[in-house]
């Protein structure tokens, strides 16, 4: 049985004892959206596999109060481990379908080849390679061009947490992230990286697609960002504003962030966002030898302290 | 009107003289994603790509100002404060480059908001000032659905200036005054017989577009389903409540005003709101009377294809320009929530 079939038949047997089943669907050729299943007709909408991009675990701490069924890849499991180790959802009222993963395309990639991709009708992948089908052309590209930046440095394609594989494990080597693009990106002069990013948000349009479509972004409503009382930022859109927006939500996910990139993906401008992200990732990995989601049992480094930090020479400051 | 043809390596200069005399919104884009901006001097905007934004901020900015403030207390009597007032309404001409027709109709939605019953003078200011050349779209995409709004990917409705694309440039149509003057220059020359070119490229794009569902007539569709939550949960289940969809979207109108003050000195502003974001209907007693984002939903998809052409003969306030279906995060398509409205509401 192929990947899609298999997760039909999982979600199938399992629907009846939950609430509803978060898989991906849609007829987007090159994107599929969350889909929500509640009956088994439902199913019949399921997309294919290189096609789910987004994190489904977005939707868990609003839907706490409901036994939801989850399909989740990899990435996807670092942030549902993530959540259950903040105490922001509860494993009980959870059922994973964990699902090894290939990688899937980036549609902003596709959409930066081909200049009719807004046109597609139809996406296949054959042994490397992406066949993109528009009602004037056929396009076909490298899988390695295409595929999302995240899944090109992924260390971990099977689910971390999971009640039930789907298919075989992937068998995975050893991939250290190096960090190359921030090395390239720090290598940079102070005013040069100033520049990039005072331009990045010019464009940004302070829409709140990078907080909204983070998993673990949970304040919402509650966000300093909306606050009025006390009035830390202003509602104007000006560089300045838009720039402390942006470092106060890779603050607050500093040590929490899993990567998975759904802040730079939701992003309607295109902007390098997760870039800071990994940058403040980075940090913690180096001071606290801390990676978000790998584990239920360590505790988040800025969730605790310890007397005397092993790599913060304190006393010497 | 007759046709001039524009020849694509002539835009530049073009542009360079609108430049001199106006501002000009027009799409660039970096990183494969087009958006406009007003130019600086010397940027060549990129015509190619349908642009993710839409260019109502040339004359509904995302924030402005309306006024200026200043206390100033009396120093023989600290408890005693005037305050000055000042304020400014744009006088600087503008020219939108390279909108889409759905993006000129999107204007004239707003105009009847702006400049209805209550004129709003610092949007007509702009508005007033402002000359827009659309480029018809040739090469609409699978996000596209203006016809099922009442427009066309080469309506001329709301623009001063047609483009129309030829393989190597534009066809040039004034349909307006403060439009065919922009056209009296030698960069300009005559169409000569490429009209049948623009012909064929229209008659394709329009072809390409004839599935677009109707979202025309669904007022009493939407009133029947108004208490129907569980229509709304699920059409909204995907909802990250951001607001992507109404700050690209043409037609969208609702703002926010808020103080912002420092000290003694003070701005009040206006700034684009979003109908999808909790604050939107908070109340200042706590109580919220959309607590959910299906009841949220509800409300924007209302406004769009309810109330709005109940008070505007009919019309609706979307243009089908496909903005929101193509940037939403959890790939909502305002298309099927409209078309399971009208089926179901029926």
């Amino acid at each position: 049985m192929s990947t899609i079939d298999l997760l039909r038949e999982a979600i199938r047997a399992k629907l009846p004892d939950l609430d509803m089943v978060l898989a991906w669907g849609g007829d987007d050729p090159l994107r599929a959206s969350p889909l929500f299943i509640r009956t088994e007709s439902d199913l019949e909408n399921l997309a294919a596999p290189h096609l789910y991009v987004s994190n489904l675990a977005v939707n868990l701490y609003s839907l706490r109060s409901k036994k939801i069924g989850l399909v989740v890849k990899g990435c996807d499991s670092r942030s549902v481990i993530q959540l259950l180790k903040e105490g922001l959802i509860a494993r009980p009222s959870l059922y994973i379908f964990g699902l090894p993963c290939e990688g899937v395309v980036d549609a902003a990639k596709i959409n930066r080849e081909i200049p009719d991709a807004g046109r597609a009708t139809g996406l296949a992948v054959r042994s490397g390679r992406v066949m993109v089908q528009t009602p004037e052309n056929e396009h076909i590209l490298d899988l390695d061009a295409v595929l999302a930046d995240r899944c090109l440095r992924c260390r971990y394609p099977n689910p971390l947490i999971y009640d039930q594989l789907i298919g075989e494990a992937i068998p995975v080597g050893e991939i250290p992230d190096l960090y190359q693009d921030l090395d390239e990106f720090e290598a940079l002069s102070l005013d040069a990286r100033h520049d990039f990013w005072m331009e990045t948000m010019r464009r940004c349009v302070r829409c709140y697609a990078c907080r909204n479509a983070c998993p673990l972004c949970v304040c919402k409503a509650h966000c300093v960002a909306d606050s009025r009382e006390p009035h830390w930022l202003t509602l104007e859109t000006n560089v300045s504003q838009k720039w402390f927006f942006q470092v106060l939500h890779s603050m607050h996910l500093a040590g929490r962030c899993t990567e998975c990139g759904e802040c730079e993906r939701a992003c309607p401008m295109g902007l390098p966002i997760l870039l800071m992200r990994r940058k403040l990732n980075r940090e913690i990995r180096e001071l606290f030898g801390y990676e978000a989601g790998l584990d239920l049992m360590t505790t988040p480094p800025l969730s605790t302290f310890s007397i005397e930090e092993e790599n913060i020479a304190e006393r010497e400051l | 009107m007759s046709l001039v043809f524009l020849a694509r390596e002539n835009l530049p200069a073009w542009i360079g003289r609108l430049y001199q005399d106006m501002a000009v919104f027009a799409p660039m884009t970096i990183n494969g994603v087009a958006a406009f901006r007003a130019l600086g001097q010397d940027e060549i905007p990129d015509l190619s790509r349908i642009p993710a934004s839409s260019p109502k901020a040339a004359v509904f900015p995302q924030t402005e100002t309306l006024f200026t403030f200043t206390s100033r207390k009396h120093a023989d009597d600290l408890s005693q404060v005037d305050i000055d007032l000042s304020y400014h309404l744009a006088e600087v001409p503008r020219v939108i480059l390279g909108a889409r027709p759905c993006d000129a109709r999107g204007l004239k939605l707003m105009d009847p908001v702006f400049g209805g019953k209550v004129k709003d003078p610092y949007y007509l200011a702009r508005r007033e000032r402002t000359i827009i050349v659309s480029q018809a779209c040739a090469m609409p995409d699978r996000a596209c659905f203006c016809p099922g709004t009442g427009g066309g990917p080469y309506d001329p409705a709301g623009s001063d200036l047609l483009l129309l694309p030829v393989a190597d440039g534009w066809l040039a149509q004034g349909l307006t005054e403060a439009g065919e003057k922009l056209l009296a220059q030698d960069l300009f020359t005559p169409a000569g017989d490429r009209e049948p070119e623009a012909q064929s490229l229209k008659d394709k794009a329009e072809a390409y577009l004839a599935q677009a569902p109707d979202m025309r007539g669904a007022e009493q569709a939407f009133e029947n389903l108004f208490k129907d939550e569980a229509f709304w949960d699920q059409a909204t289940a995907g909802c990250v409540r951001c607001r992507i969809c109404a700050y690209l979207c043409p037609a969208c109108t609702c703002f926010n005003i808020t103080d912002e003050e420092s000290g003694l000195k003070g701005e009040r502003i206006r700034t684009w709101d979003h109908c999808m974001s909790y604050m939107f209907t908070q109340e200042a007693s706590g109580h919220n009377p959309r607590m959910q984002k299906a009841f949220r939903m509800r409300n924007r998809i209302g406004h769009k294809f309810c109330y709005y052409p109940q008070l505007h003969g009919g019309t609706v306030s979307c243009t089908g320009c496909g903005r929101c279906v193509r940037a939403c995060p959890s790939g909502i398509d305002i298309r099927r929530i409209v078309e399971s409205m009208k089926r179901k509401g029926a």
